[in-house]
């Protein structure tokens, strides 16, 4: 398989943290340069350690490439060395661009930063976690970035413990700083990228609950907007979060806004890639709701554009037929029973079922009609066109399959009731009103 | 984009150009990454599902070898147990048989001591004599035998005339002989030879043989640990 990679096209970078934000400082740190001569003097740094300083002082990047490449596992071993002891903050961030220039040029070269563990357990990690903490605007950023290479490159289970990061990104992630939160995001991008840190992350519970409220309290940007679903998009990988992601967030209905209001192809890329996450890891916690926040509909919206994107087409056909499928399957008489008693109807999959009603219009009976008398109660005294509707549309489904009920229906005043709803103002409640008297007057099942 | 009136200079150009194309990376960037990300996980999925798949055959392909091997093991006791018992069969047999090879030769014996053999010939004599339950008898003996035969006969001829009070007249077959090799003993013959009582040594041993042969088989080798004795 290696014949066919062609290699003028890069790979994917396993890390993708940048922003202008964090380019500019680095610029301008880069451009800083350090008095080294003087660390030597000040017997700071040793003899061997100035020499390969100087050795890539003012060198053009061409040269700088050529230099390192030889000597890739020397530097990786300097700069550590050089973090690790040397405390004065400009020296330190100059120290830092060197090594995210390193890396920036070839990622490859990280796993000379993981060779580095065989000399000291401090090696690589713990250097640029200790760095997180600094007081100062670039120092902790660029360490996290470093730090994220690292972990997404991992040769072997980490050394240290994964929520110490996620604390510090979750911290970050609050910031009222845009570029700051911008970097946190990103750099959680890249790391939900490893199964393994994902359940970690779902976990650590302040992280997800503040990347919910970035989404949907704090206005974001649409490429922050991206970047976030994206998380999620990761995340429900799992099937461990995508059992629980709606229940505890109620995302399905704010991403099917989001999505709606979307201009951006690529966000509503990634949003219907977390349903189909959140319908192939978990659909019996996932479908119900979604039917009922009427993804289906939206869908097939979606289905009627012309999209140039492969993969979103695959989507969203997964998507409706995955839906099609269960809005038969998912009207159990029992979600109906609560939505009847809780009076906060909606135009939920059992309603418009037929198989619904015919299976299960004799249970409406139960209890001496008492969902029966909960629907005549609605539409006496609600206010609400769409409860009215509903429950006039569910009445003559009742008598439409259980004729019997027309007498009982007369007793409690329901079918006055609908005749008197024929009348309504509102055109859809004299509607479902008409519909209701028309079953009413018929003896066979149409 | 500008809303300049003019058009762009050089410089100007440049940098548009710059941030479009920045712009177009970090687009294919980000769905390349997606696709990549879809990959990996398929390639997760997949590689869990072979390797799934050949555990378990590994695991059912072991179990066999296992309960292959179970049954070699069992065929392989069960033919050991039964060579064994035959063997042990055999052997008994052949011990048997050699203590009743040394008895018959042992015979011979049985006739060198004049006085005991003419007793013993007195009572064979007499047990047949009440077996046939006749006047007329004629005992076969060997030729070496004849004297003493008669001697014997004499003896049990009163005897059975004191136990039975009946008369007898055992005579000697004058025709008939025991063979010269046979270990002695007498056959007793009534109504013209046509009843007869076998009541020579050979016979005698062969007919103690069927019946001790029980006893013998514990005397030499001990309770069958599966029979259930009574003495």
């Amino acid at each position: 398989m290696t014949e066919l990679i062609d290699e003028s096209v890069p790979d994917v970078p396993l890390a993708f943290v940048s922003n202008s934000y964090l380019d500019e400082l680095t610029n301008t740190i880069r451009s800083r340069p350090i008095p080294w001569d003087g660390y030597k003097s000040a017997e700071l740094i040793t003899e061997d350690e100035l020499d390969l300083l100087k050795k890539i002082d003012k060198q053009s990047p061409e040269q700088l490439r050529m230099i390192l490449r030889k000597n890739e596992e020397t530097y990786a071993e300097l700069y550590a060395n050089l973090l690790d002891k040397l405390n004065r903050v400009d020296t330190v961030q100059y120290i830092l661009v060197l090594v995210n220039d390193m890396l920036s040029d070839d990622e490859q070269r990280i796993k000379f930063y993981h060779k580095l563990s065989e000399k000291d357990v401090k090696f690589p990690y713990r250097i640029f976690l200790n760095l997180l903490n600094v007081e100062d605007d670039f120092v902790p950023l660029i360490s996290a970035k470093i730090l994220t290479l690292l972990i997404v490159s991992a040769p072997k289970t980490l050394s240290f413990d994964l929520d110490e990061f996620f604390r510090w990104i979750t911290l970050k992630l609050k910031s009222n700083n845009p570029s700051v939160y911008d970097l946190a995001v990103q750099i959680l991008d890249s790391t939900l990228r490893v199964p393994n840190y994902r359940t970690k992350l779902w976990e650590v519970s302040q992280a997800v609950d503040t990347l919910v409220n970035l989404l949907k309290v704090r206005n974001p940007t649409p490429q922050m907007q991206y970047q976030i679903i994206f998380c999620f998009w990761l995340l429900t990988f799992e099937r461990e979060v995508s059992l629980e992601f709606n229940k505890k967030y109620d995302l399905i209905p704010t991403m099917i806004q989001i999505a709606k209001a979307a201009i951006k192809e690529k966000i509503i890329r990634v949003i219907i890639g977390t349903f189909r996450n959140l319908v192939e890891k978990a659909p019996e916690a996932n479908l119900p709701a979604m039917l009922v926040a009427k993804l289906l509909n939206f869908c097939e919206n979606l289905s009627s554009r012309k999209w140039s994107d492969k993969e979103i087409v695959e989507d969203i056909d997964f998507l409706k037929e995955q839906l099609q499928e269960n809005f038969h399957s998912l009207t159990t008489f029992d979600e109906y029973a609560s939505e009847i008693t809780s009076g906060m109807l909606q135009w939920s999959p059992p309603h418009e079922s037929d198989q619904f009603w015919r299976q299960n219009v004799a249970k409406l009976n139960e209890k001496d009609h008492e969902l029966v008398r909960v629907l005549a109660r609605l539409l006496s005294q609600s206010n609400d066109n769409i409860v009215l509707a509903i429950a006039a549309h569910d009445l003559g489904q009742y008598v439409k399959y259980y004729p019997n009920g027309k007498k009982f229906l007369q007793e409690i005043g329901a079918k006055q009731r609908i005749m008197e709803l024929m009348t309504h103002e509102d055109p859809e409640v004299r509607y479902r009103a008409l519909i209701a008297v028309q079953k009413y007057m018929t003896h066979a099942w149409v | 984009m500008s809303h300049n009136t003019r058009a762009l200079n050089d410089d100007e150009v440049l940098n548009e150009m710059k941030k479009m194309v920045a712009f177009i990376n970090q687009e294919a960037i980000e769905k390349a990454r997606e696709i990549k990300v879809k990959a990996d996980e398929e390639f997760n999925i997949e590689k869990a599902k072979l390797v799934r798949q050949e555990s378990n055959n590994i695991d059912a392909a072991f179990q066999r070898k296992i309960k292959q091997a179970e049954i070699q093991k069992k065929i392989a006791q069960s033919n050991m147990i039964n060579k064994t018992r035959l063997k042990i069969l055999q052997v008994r047999q052949q011990l048997l048989e050699e203590v009743f090879n040394e008895t018959v030769s042992q015979l011979y014996k049985a006739s060198q001591d004049k006085v005991k053999y003419r007793d013993l010939l007195k009572n064979l004599i007499l047990q047949g004599l009440y077996q046939l339950m006749d006047d007329q008898v004629k005992a076969i003996v060997r030729k070496n035998d004849i004297e003493l035969a008669n001697s014997a006969i004499e003896a049990a001829t009163k005897s059975y005339k004191e136990t039975t009070k009946r008369d007898v007249n055992v005579e000697l077959d004058k025709e008939n002989n025991l063979p010269d090799d046979s270990a002695g003993g007498v056959i007793l013959t009534s109504h013209f030879g046509r009843i007869r009582v076998n009541n020579t040594l050979e016979e005698r041993l062969t007919l103690a043989q069927e019946e001790l042969l029980p006893e013998i088989r514990v005397l030499l080798f001990g309770h069958s640990p599966n029979k259930k004795h009574d003495h």
